[in-house]
């Protein structure tokens, strides 16, 4: 039931008398997701201060976003495609509540289209070319990427993507005969059979990429701050937190499910070679690079010495769009990004707020003290970008998650059960929750993303921290959502309606 | 890969052979030359891989690692027949031999050879640095000659000077012309002559998907390196892309044609999508080539609502940007269309 039906149902039992408040009660005991706000998208805009030269860079970095891209732009006009990849646009898989955003739905939302991976499968191949859609692939179901734990031939940890699919068939491919993973040429394919038998496969869903130059800019010293602030409040809730960090300069890395990368320049070269298989600046090794199916000189993707014009002639000068690479200009589009737009309002909300916490010092029953609501960047080379205070509900600093969540994946100091705090803000126009989509329209969307929180390990004995396999026995929110699961259900509504107008 | 290109590279038989004291003879011995031929003449399948064509080769060279011939002959294979990531593996391969065998003329020639019209400049230096190692390896004569006589490196001085000294080692033999010529472009004709004919119908399907195809492998055997300009390359990306609106449009058309509506009405649609992720600015020439196959397929089910917003989506674009056969060809639409709606 919806928050507003629900509501409605509680204002007519009062004006009914006291005699149905028990009906109401039951009615009102079961709080849900409102699902995603309806209205405008609140987000894909450019960063509103900007000037008019930034916000013209951001415009042009946003036709790049949604660029999409063949073996060697044969087809669609960008290039780089495979040999392995999992979409062809950047823009296909971060599409709702607009570009920039994360994986769409074909009834739900602003933008309402399938999961493009579906399509992937089937776009541009041959007649005896389709590719098999992988079983947690579906039409309704969240966009992901595949990471496998380990290399089961060698037990070695792997932890990184595996495509979904590969070019071989496709029209602009002839002569590349690399299989889906788990299949072998001329025998019926069922890709990535083998892993999930073995329980090997981990998902990762697209995070939004609105507002990440507010991320990027603030300063390692305001995250650490942050971060130690209310600490004996946090330590009370069993609440801890460290820093993702680079090994070159050990600075705090920030973007990605586990902080992985550093700058978004990173990762956009990071997505565009894992995501599309687009070799570029950044990241230029082709992956998977069997020569039959390497058909583009390395970098595929670089910065153009000269651009072709549209009346057709040549130039050695263009504006800075034109001369970056697609790299650069992807890093350019998240950069300047504004930040989604809440809409909280109604008294549901407010207290909702409330409830969540709204800073360090009215920390509510503590969600905040790790989905941060006030950051402040630094000095910025973009117009207004600098000393601007927001809200992304995220400390951008990782946290254990324990067993119920781990995907034992370790990237940089993050390991298997660790997670950044995913950053709140936009939430109330995502479809799909949690590093791999697990919550979502079918299954209590948000409630169940909250209450997935909470694990415990029954095979830990008393005082123990850790299994041997680097997994906390607690979640570190497992206190917090034990006092979100103490209040009433009106009350975790709110809780759940405020979230739904970020 | 289209038939025409499975045939290997036949191979140059240098009459009277001339050895040099030192380099390498003019011709394979007997028992190598009846192997090469061997291989040549063995069938190969239409839709042979690469690496399918090249196994015996490997094979051979396996058998005879030392035999310049197998060598020149596995090359030209890769260089006929494969793509980026054949010329990559090949270069690497040649890179190691030569680091194995160093001062070993005959592999830094292999060296300087897998470099041929990829890095070129680096190619003639290797060349001349293995004539400096053997004055009598003649084949960097050949191959400088080629390289010489090619038009990205002309340089006939030089070119003559080459030719004359691998022909007086290597009389009647042969230098080939570089670069090869490009791969035919993708022919759809067949595939246009079978629209809406009853016999052979069934096919049109698969000459539209080989034309593409040969397409394809247009484009990729162009390779963007020294041979080939940018610019060159540049084109035919265009020409595949244009390529494929125009399958496409056959694919609608005989689908229409066999009444299987639905089917055609789902691709128009898809076409619809592809257009839209268009940007016109950034990609011009696809654009128009997009919207024109559009208005014309709209037209023919007289999708009158379809055909007007299209033609206004292509009279903004020419307003964006200025173009004389773009404004040319839309005003024969508006012409064309305006009079069959009259009709």
């Amino acid at each position: 039931m919806s928050a507003i039906a629900a509501s409605k149902v509680l204002a007519l039992c009062f004006v009914l008398g006291a005699g149905t408040a028990a009906l109401a009660q039951t009615i009102d005991a079961v709080p849900s997701d409102p699902g995603p706000r309806p209205g405008t998208a609140g987000a894909g805009g450019p960063f509103p201060r900007l000037n008019t030269n930034e916000t013209n860079f951001f415009n042009a970095a946003k036709i790049r976003f949604a660029e999409v891209d063949s073996v060697s732009g044969g087809i669609e006009p960008g290039n780089g495609l495979g040999p392995t990849f999992n979409t062809n646009s950047c823009a296909s898989c971060h599409a709702q509540p607009d570009v920039g955003g994360t994986s769409p739905h074909p009834r739900l939302g602003q933008v309402q289209r399938p999961n493009p991976e579906v399509a992937m499968a089937t776009l541009d191949r041959t007649s005896t070319g389709a590719q098999v859609v992988p079983p947690f692939i579906t039409a309704d179901g969240p966009v992901r990427e595949a990471r496998f734990i380990k290399d089961l031939v060698t037990g070695r940890k792997d932890g990184g993507v595996h495509g979904l699919y590969t070019i071989a068939g496709r029209m602009d491919a002839a002569g590349c005969n690399l299989p889906q993973p788990d299949c072998v040429s001329g025998q019926p394919c069922k890709p990535f059979s083998t892993q999930l038998a073995n329980n090997n496969v981990i998902f990762r869903i697209p995070t939004p990429v609105f507002g990440l130059g507010l991320i990027e800019n603030v300063s390692d010293l305001a995250l650490m701050a942050n971060l130690e602030a209310n600490d004996s409040l946090k330590d009370g809730l069993d609440i801890h937190g460290r820093f993702n960090t680079t090994g070159n300069d050990g600075t705090i890395t920030r973007f990605g499910w586990k902080a992985q990368n550093k700058s978004l320049l990173i990762f956009a070269g990071e997505a565009y070679n894992v995501e599309q298989g687009v070799a570029n600046e950044v990241f230029q090794n082709e992956r998977s690079a069997v020569a039959g199916c390497v058909f583009n000189p390395t970098p595929e993707d670089s910065t153009n010495i000269t651009i072709t014009l549209s009346n057709g002639s040549t130039s050695t000068t263009g504006t800075a769009s034109q001369m970056s690479s697609d790299t650069v200009n992807f890093a350019a589009f998240m950069r300047l990004t504004a930040p989604p737009t809440p809409t909280t309002a109604s008294s549901s909300e407010l207290n909702g707020k409330a409830l969540f916490g709204a800073s360090n010092s009215t920390p509510g029953i503590g969600c905040v003290l790790c989905h941060s609501a006030s950051l402040t960047t630094d000095r910025s080379p973009f117009t207004g970008m600098g000393g601007f205070t927001f809200a992304p509900y995220s400390d951008v600093a990782l946290h254990h998650m324990g067993p119920g969540l781990a995907d034992f994946v370790n990237q940089g100091v993050a390991g298997p059960d660790e997670f950044r705090t995913a950053p709140l803000w936009g939430v109330g126009q995502r479809i799909f929750f949690l590093h791999d989509g697990r919550a979502g329209p079918g299954n209590g969307g948000l409630l169940n993303a909250i209450q997935a929180h909470k694990s415990t390990n029954p095979n830990c004995v008393s005082g123990q921290v850790f299994t041997s396999d680097g997994v906390r026995c607690n979640s570190e929110a497992n206190a917090v959502i034990n006092q979100f699961n103490g209040l009433t259900p009106s009350q975790q509504q709110d809780i759940l309606n405020f979230l739904r107008s970020l | 890969m289209p038939a025409r290109y499975s045939s290997i590279v036949a191979l140059t038989v240098w009459a009277n052979a001339a050895n040099s004291a030192r380099g390498p003879r003019c011709e394979p011995r007997a028992e190598v030359l009846q192997e090469l031929e061997k291989i040549s003449s063995a069938p190969v399948a239409e839709n042979a891989t690469v690496e399918q064509v090249v196994e015996p080769l490997r094979n051979l060279r396996v058998r005879l690692p030392d035999d310049l011939f197998v060598h020149l002959r596995y090359q030209d294979a890769i260089k006929e027949r494969g793509v980026e990531g054949h010329l990559k593996e090949m270069f690497d391969e040649y890179l190691v031999l030569t680091m194995k065998h160093p001062g070993d003329p005959s592999y830094l020639y292999l060296f300087g050879r897998a470099l041929e019209g990829r890095i070129t400049p680096q190619a003639i230096s290797t060349m001349e640095e293995v004539l400096k190692l053997d004055p009598g390896f003649v084949l960097a004569h050949r191959t400088l000659a080629e390289i010489y006589g090619s038009a990205p490196f002309r340089d006939r001085k030089k070119e003559s000077a080459h030719r004359s000294a691998f022909q007086q080692a290597c009389p009647g033999s042969a230098i080939p012309i570089q670069p090869p010529p490009q791969p035919l472009a993708g022919d759809f004709s067949a595939a246009e002559r079978l629209l809406g004919k009853d016999d052979g119908k069934e096919r049109v399907v698969e000459l539209v998907h080989q034309a593409l195809q040969q397409q394809a492998w247009r484009m990729h055997r162009t390779r963007p390196f020294d041979w080939y300009t940018a610019e060159q390359k540049k084109q035919v990306v265009l020409e595949a892309q244009s390529a494929h609106w125009r399958g496409w449009s056959i694919l609608v058309r005989h689908y229409r044609a066999l009444h299987q509506d639905s089917k055609a009405e789902q691709l128009l649609s898809e076409l619809q999508d592809r257009f839209e992720q268009i940007h016109g600015e950034r990609n011009p020439d696809l654009y128009w080539t997009a919207a024109t196959a559009l208005v014309q397929l709209h037209a023919e089910e007289k999708h009158a609502e379809k055909v007007r917003e299209t033609l206004t989506q292509m009279e903004k674009f020419v307003a964006a940007i200025p173009n004389r056969r773009r404004s040319a060809e839309l005003a024969r639409f508006r012409f064309k269309f305006a009079s069959r709606n009259g009709r």
